[in-house]
């Protein structure tokens, strides 16, 4: 007999080998329960799809590839926006130059400049004859003529300088763009007295330009390079963040020049200051954008208009016509090419103005120079005028501008 | 379109993936993302942790592409690797209770047919509101087709915790539809 084995296990193994044992009543209801549930969720679940949110796809992508930036960061984008955006400002540019703004055409425009060179407050008559005798008289005949056409539905009482001394309903003031847009029509026929055509803003440009070797005393301080170094200038991919501040001289409307006016009386000081971000795409061409406040000065316009200008502007009730102040935010959008130099660099820079806060927006056409001051640190002064595309009633501010800005290089 | 077709269609799709075409991964992820997520969500405990597993899932497969063999579906591997995935998250979490939870004896477990009645979306919340043991074994067992002893080395449990979550699983799916239509009696 084998040591381990034992009579006993014969006995159990007979005994139980082959004996069958009856399963408790409802077994095989239970297993097939199971298998039946089983197949239920299989069939209804197994096919069952659920999309995703497509945030999980953003972030799987952005896994696979991570030096791949998004689509309005990569050059390519960025220099067709820089095209576009030249393009852009070069067509308003010209567009604009037709438009008739204020019952004057643009090239009775004159630029304030000239004013502030003889105005005091004793002189103020005699000092700006073209305001008192030719932009003046337009500018209240034109009232006058929108004031009698629409007395028939308003009879509000009018002043000595014939402006609505009530506030006019929102139809009327729509009227009244409509009717003051016509009415150099009617002035244009009949002028005022010692009338001489004043030189458009363009020609005086051209007369007097603003940036050029002669009159830029940066130019003339700092000669330009002949040949582009490519030794320390950021060679694109770079970032930069700037803050710019600009006096402003306001050219144009007779608003513009009554509010020089009142701003030499005054003694405030237009200006524009912001910060922008910038981006160099190769060694030549910058992009940058960002936000800057404008404070425009006070602009006086005749009452029922006070509505069309918002903001932060301020109303004062007294005289006629009232009083406004223009304070305005804007988001610029600048291309910037430079020309020559290294140390120094020259750039021509062109651009938007996109008006947020019920201005007016602008194109930017501008030049200027920047120094490096360090290894990331560079400072920079432009002057650039600033065109509006579009017009409030009775005010189309052009701008000429200093920027100066100071820049730094983020990586 | 036939298989062959099928198959020919996801061979150039892998191989565009592999090439670094972010167009083909894409495509790749758009044509298996309803799948990956619905069985992901079976899975999770909720859609949050679900995505966060189709994100990690995906990753693996566009990372592994390389080792699939294009003679298989890859459907099913791309399965396989969520799967995986998802077993993973949960022995990272440590999410998983193996102790069966106290048995009610007093119910009359739905029939099958009643659940039968009840739409995909009904189903999965009835799996999703499973302890996580039970509905891991479950989905494993009923729903992927794994056998006890492949889900034993998958989850690192014995077969008999197996069997036994999963019939647990089972009842409790039966007891939650019965509480579900108790308000409403069904018609037997």
């Amino acid at each position: 007999m084998h040591p381990e084995q034992d009579p006993i296990d014969d006995l159990f193994r007979n005994r139980l080998g082959n004996q069958e044992v009856p399963p408790p009543p409802g077994l095989w209801e239970e297993v097939q329960a199971g298998v039946q549930v089983d197949k239920v969720f299989k069939d209804k679940l197994n096919p069952f799809t659920l999309q995703p949110p497509t945030s999980v796809w953003k972030r799987i992508y952005k896994n696979l590839h991570p030096n791949l930036r998004p689509v309005f960061l990569q050059p390519t984008f960025l220099r067709y926006a820089s095209a576009a955006i030249l393009i852009m400002t070069v067509g308003m540019w010209f567009w604009t130059d037709n438009e008739e703004v204020i019952g004057l055409k643009s090239s009775n425009i004159r630029p304030l400049s000239l004013a502030f060179k003889s105005v005091t407050p004793e002189s103020r008559s005699t000092a700006i004859p073209d305001f008192q005798t030719n932009v003046r008289p337009q500018w209240e005949e034109s009232a006058q003529n929108f004031v009698r056409q629409t007395n028939v539905a308003h009879s509000s009482p009018l002043n000595e300088a014939g402006i609505q001394t009530m506030d006019n309903p929102i139809q009327t003031k729509q009227n009244s763009l409509a009717q003051i847009s016509e009415s150099p029509k009617e002035t244009s026929t009949n002028p005022g007295p010692e009338t001489a055509p004043l030189p458009s803003i363009r020609q005086l440009l051209r007369e007097q330009p603003i940036s050029t070797a002669a009159t830029n005393p940066m130019a003339q301080a700092y000669p330009s390079t002949p040949a582009l170094s490519k030794t320390s200038h950021p060679a694109g991919d770079a970032w930069m963040l700037s803050s710019v501040f600009s006096p402003d001289i306001n050219f144009s409307s007779p608003r513009n020049i009554s509010s020089g006016l009142d701003r030499q009386q005054n003694n405030s000081l237009q200006y524009t200051a912001g910060v922008r971000v910038g981006y160099a795409l190769n060694e030549r061409w910058t992009i940058q954008s960002g936000v800057q406040y404008a404070d425009q000065g006070t602009v006086l316009i005749p009452r029922g208009e006070q509505d069309n200008y918002t903001g932060t502007s301020s109303f004062s009730r007294m005289g006629t016509p009232m009083e406004v102040k223009a304070q305005v935010i804007d988001i610029p959008v600048v291309v910037r090419y430079r020309l020559l130099g290294d140390k120094w660099r020259w750039f021509v820079s062109s651009g938007m103005n996109a008006n947020v806060t019920g201005g007016t927006s602008s194109v930017l056409i501008g030049t200027g120079t920047e120094l490096k001051a360090g290894k990331k640190l560079s400072v920079s002064i432009e002057p650039a005028f600033r065109r509006s595309i579009e017009s409030l009633p009775n005010y189309k501010p052009n701008t000429l501008s200093i920027f100066t800005g100071i820049h730094y290089r983020l990586n | 379109m036939e298989a062959k077709d099928i198959r020919q269609e996801e061979s150039s799709l892998v191989d565009g993936c592999l090439s670094g075409n972010s167009k083909s991964q894409e495509l790749l992820y758009k044509r298996y993302a309803g799948m990956g997520y619905a069985l992901c969500c079976r899975y999770a405990k909720d859609k949050d942790t679900a995505a966060d597993i189709l994100q990690d899932g995906f990753i693996r497969i566009f990372n592994s592409l390389d080792s699939f063999r294009k003679d298989g579906s890859l459907e099913g591997w791309i399965r396989r690797i969520l799967v995986n995935t998802a077993l993973e998250y949960h022995r990272k979490q440590a999410t998983i209770q193996w102790v069966p939870e106290p048995e009610d004896k007093d119910f009359t477990p739905a029939p099958p047919e009643v659940i039968g009645s009840l739409e995909a979306e009904e189903l999965m919340k009835l799996v999703q509101a499973l302890p996580t043991g039970y509905r891991m074994v479950f989905n494993l067992y009923a729903i992927e087709g794994y056998s006890h002893r492949e889900i034993s080395e998958l989850l690192q449990i014995s077969e008999g915790t197996s069997k036994s979550q999963l019939a647990r699983a089972r009842t409790q799916l039966q007891q939650q539809v019965e509480i579900l239509f108790g308000e409403k009696p069904y018609a037997p």
